[in-house]
């Protein structure tokens, strides 16, 4: 009895660290996609966060920085799609693949430059580095506290969203521009702030990847999570809650996958369950799943 | 006494607007006094949404000024001109659908303190307005579950609660019933005599006449007079509206008796789209007859309409033209068969927006119209070339995209590509929805000539006056169910109304 309880606290307690890189990514989707911006891009911001929090950490060795290093290079990328998805009007899904593309192979071409070495980055000091040089008490906290603020931004993003003049103003944004911008409010600038934003979101999940979970940067360590928060965006319903509730479903196949690496089920089975259960639920079994009505269409005053 | 005297609110003095070589407004003066009702009327492309775009902030003029109060104000944006007290109720509502009632009316002046929305308060003020006016309306229920007659109800709310001096409706009654549009025009008698000015944008004549104060006319971007309802009758306004004189709801009778039954519906049940659905339906129609669909919309019709021309499968009954059955034959073969459709929304159901003329002119006969597994050229352009001949397409080159034609000339494409060889069946809905006089007198026509050339036509429209001009007789549906037939002679809009309504005439 005792060992099962054990092996599902286990199971429980990783699901949750590795639902957090997902969490902060379909976060900044939920809130970018209310105002009626696609994000495909979060994979690559993810991408340049996690390199810019290992850059950060290896020169100035302080985690602060890291984060808020991971978070910056997050929400310029965004800033980059807002400009032309928002300003120019253009196909939201093109600019963002081009960034998903261009921050990955940016960070692998400065990989080389910076530290001449391909594909991964020395290793830097991070959150679970000092976990494990102090030993447990106030490191242990430290080192889950980007887990703690994920947990926290949900509920905030929630009670901004429906709670908040400004976050009824962004789901007008994204629901019917012109009604919005007619009532006064300022479709451009809400759209702008909402982007950037989800990109500083997406950001934060990928510092958390690079120096949260481990303590480098290598290339492709983001490994589709970006499109994962995605489909999680999609599967809560684009509401932060809902959002929150998808991406611990997908923690806890990648954490059963841990768990059950020594038993008879092959692993590349229990990867694949979340993508085939999130199609069967897409499918039908949530219900009527509907993006803002202006998802993706760029505004034209 | 009916003509105000109150002072003038709003004013356009001599304004002037030009988009490239086309002069949308050319030196027009218009002007709404307060306590008045002034209508606006003429063609699509007259220049009345320039004019009211103008008015409202979204454009400035070339030249010419726009005065409040008598004093000459520019307008960055609506948002000064909702400021100066200038409402509008656009045609297409602009409404957030996943929002209630009191999010869309509050909208942008949010009561609450600190940030933090106060949805009770907000709740109550929306009451309290709506009770005022006499709107049946839940604050909390979301705009999407509302219908049309609702919907514009909150637009008002919109305008009201910015305690507008100056209201402009545009197009107000397009998608309302009668009963609807009645109680739409006490509100506007109310909003009067609060002392309001109302601008009123419309298409029927009958209407203006019998709402307004002072009747503008516009034509090509001029404004041709202004008259008193006193002083004018329909076919004066037609007059003044088009340059020569039509009159669109007068009945032409038929050539010749209809001839033996060629749709048989037998007890006809269909799942609905967003309306009622249908149920228990059955008819029989003669080739060379006109049989009118008339109700609120959203009561079957559509449903109807697409179940015949096999895009909505029927859970129950049958469907026979000509003997033959067809209830679950594919579209195509029903083309085939001499089916014909005018789909209710032209852009989205009747064209390809981005396809150029001949492409579109083809849609729905391109299996049949090709030879091999290529369309000949030379057939397309003939087809389009015959289309735009026969229906004077204005601005017509086989290469024009269909987005880039006026939605007069849009539809005259779809009557003409459906109409091009003939229909045993012709399914036409709300075929003059938001033309003006002459396109819809073009449209009219051609359905008068193909029913005399023989095709068995169903019309669903939502206006009395186009089923009493075109229909030979009237099936009135209320929540998917025949409620009543008339002739178009019985066919008043009070019988009419209340078997819209579902109360037995």
């Amino acid at each position: 009895m005792n060992s099962a309880l054990a092996i599902a606290t286990t199971v429980a307690g990783i699901a949750i660290l590795k639902s957090t890189p997902l969490i902060y990514a379909a976060l900044g989707g939920v809130i970018s996609e209310n105002a009626g911006v696609v994000n495909i891009g979060l994979e690559g911001m993810m991408a340049g966060g996690a390199f810019a929090a290992v850059l950060a950490s290896y020169y100035t060795h302080s985690l602060p920085a890291a984060v808020i290093a991971g978070a910056f290079v997050g929400g310029a990328l965004a800033l980059v799609l807002a400009y032309f998805a928002i300003a120019l009007r253009a196909n939201q899904i093109i600019v963002g693949m081009a960034l998903n593309v261009f921050a990955v192979g940016a960070a692998a071409l400065l990989l080389t430059v910076l530290f001449g070495q391909p594909g991964t980055s020395p290793e830097v000091r991070s959150f679970s580095s000092i976990a494990s040089s102090s030993g447990p008490g106030i490191a242990a906290t430290l080192h889950y506290a980007l887990v703690w603020m994920a947990l926290g931004l949900v509920l905030c993003a929630h009670v901004i969203l429906y709670r908040t003049r400004v976050g009824l103003h962004l789901r007008a944004v994204g629901e019917q521009p012109r009604a919005a911008a007619v009532a006064g409010i300022d479709v451009m600038k809400i759209r702008y702030v909402a982007t950037v934003l989800g990109g500083v979101l997406a950001g934060l999940g990928g510092a958390y990847l690079s120096v949260g979970e481990v303590d480098l940067y290598s290339d492709g360590m983001v490994a589709g999570r970006g499109f994962i928060a995605l489909a999680a965006v999609i599967f809560g319903k684009w509401t932060p809650l809902g959002s929150f509730g998808a991406c611990l479903f997908f923690g806890l196949f990648s954490s059963l996958q841990i768990a059950l690496q020594r038993a008879t089920v092959p692993a590349q089975l229990l990867e694949m369950l979340p993508y085939a259960l999130t199609i069967v639920a897409l499918a039908g079994f949530i219900g009527r799943s509907r993006p803002p009505a202006s998802d993706g269409v760029p505004y034209e005053p | 006494m009916r003509a105000a005297d109150g002072p003038v609110v709003l004013a356009a003095c001599g304004v002037s607007k030009r988009f490239g070589a086309l002069v949308a407004n050319e030196a027009v003066d218009f002007d709404v006094r307060a306590g008045e009702v002034h209508a606006l009327i003429g063609e699509n492309g007259a220049g009345k949404s320039t004019l009211m775009s103008l008015l409202y902030g979204l454009m400035h003029p070339d030249s010419g000024t726009i005065a409040v109060d008598g004093r000459a104000v520019r307008f960055s944006s609506c948002v000064d001109a909702m400021k100066a007290g200038i409402g509008m109720v656009f045609q297409h509502f602009l409404l957030v659908e996943r929002f209630s009632v009191a999010q869309n009316v509050m909208l942008g002046r949010e009561p609450g303190r600190r940030g933090m929305l106060d949805r009770r308060s907000s709740e109550k003020e929306v009451a309290r307005l709506a009770t005022g006016y006499g709107f049946a309306l839940n604050p909390a229920t979301p705009v999407e579950d509302l219908g049309v007659g609702a919907r514009q109800q909150v637009e008002l709310l919109k305008v009201l609660e910015r305690n507008a001096r100056v209201l402009i409706l545009d197009e107000p009654t397009a998608a309302l019933s009668p009963q609807e549009a009645s109680a739409l025009f006490d509100i506007v008698h109310r909003l009067r005599s609060e002392g309001r000015a109302v601008i009123l944008i419309a298409h029927k004549l009958k209407e203006v006449l019998s709402v307004a104060d002072r009747i503008t006319v516009l034509r090509r971007g001029k404004v041709v007079g202004s008259v008193e309802p006193e002083q004018a009758d329909e076919a004066q306004l037609g007059l003044m509206m088009v340059g020569r004189s039509i009159d669109l709801d007068k009945r032409v009778p038929r050539i010749g008796a209809p001839a033996d039954v060629a749709l048989r519906i037998t007890s006809l049940d269909v799942p609905a789209s967003s309306g009622a659905g249908l149920h228990g339906f059955s008819l029989q129609a003669r080739a060379g007859e006109i049989v009118g669909i008339a109700g609120v919309e959203g009561n079957g019709q559509i449903e109807l309409a697409e179940a015949l021309y096999g895009l909505r499968e029927p859970t129950a009954g049958a469907i026979a033209l000509e003997g033959r059955d067809i209830t679950s034959m594919s579209c195509a073969n029903r083309r085939r068969l001499g089916v014909r459709y005018v789909p209710p929304d032209r852009q989205r159901e009747g064209l390809v927006l981005d396809f150029s003329t001949e492409e579109n002119a083809l849609l729905g006969d391109q299996r049949r119209l090709r030879r091999g597994s290529v369309i000949p050229a030379k057939t397309m352009r003939r087809r389009a070339d015959a289309i735009a001949r026969e229906y004077a397409l204005a601005g017509y080159s086989p290469s024009v995209k269909a987005r880039d034609y006026s939605g007069g000339n849009q539809q005259r494409l779809i009557v003409g590509r459906e109409l091009s060889e003939g229909a045993a069946l012709l399914l036409v809905c709300a075929p003059t929805r938001g033309l003006d006089v002459g396109a819809a007198a073009v449209i009219r026509e051609r359905l008068r000539a193909a029913r005399d050339a023989g095709a068995c036509i169903l019309l669903v429209s939502y206006d009395l006056d186009e089923l009493r001009a075109l229909a030979d007789r009237i099936i009135v549906l209320c929540g998917g169910v025949a409620t009543g037939e008339l002739t178009p002679e019985n066919a008043d809009d009070a019988t009419l109304g209340m078997l819209m309504g579902g109360i037995a005439a």
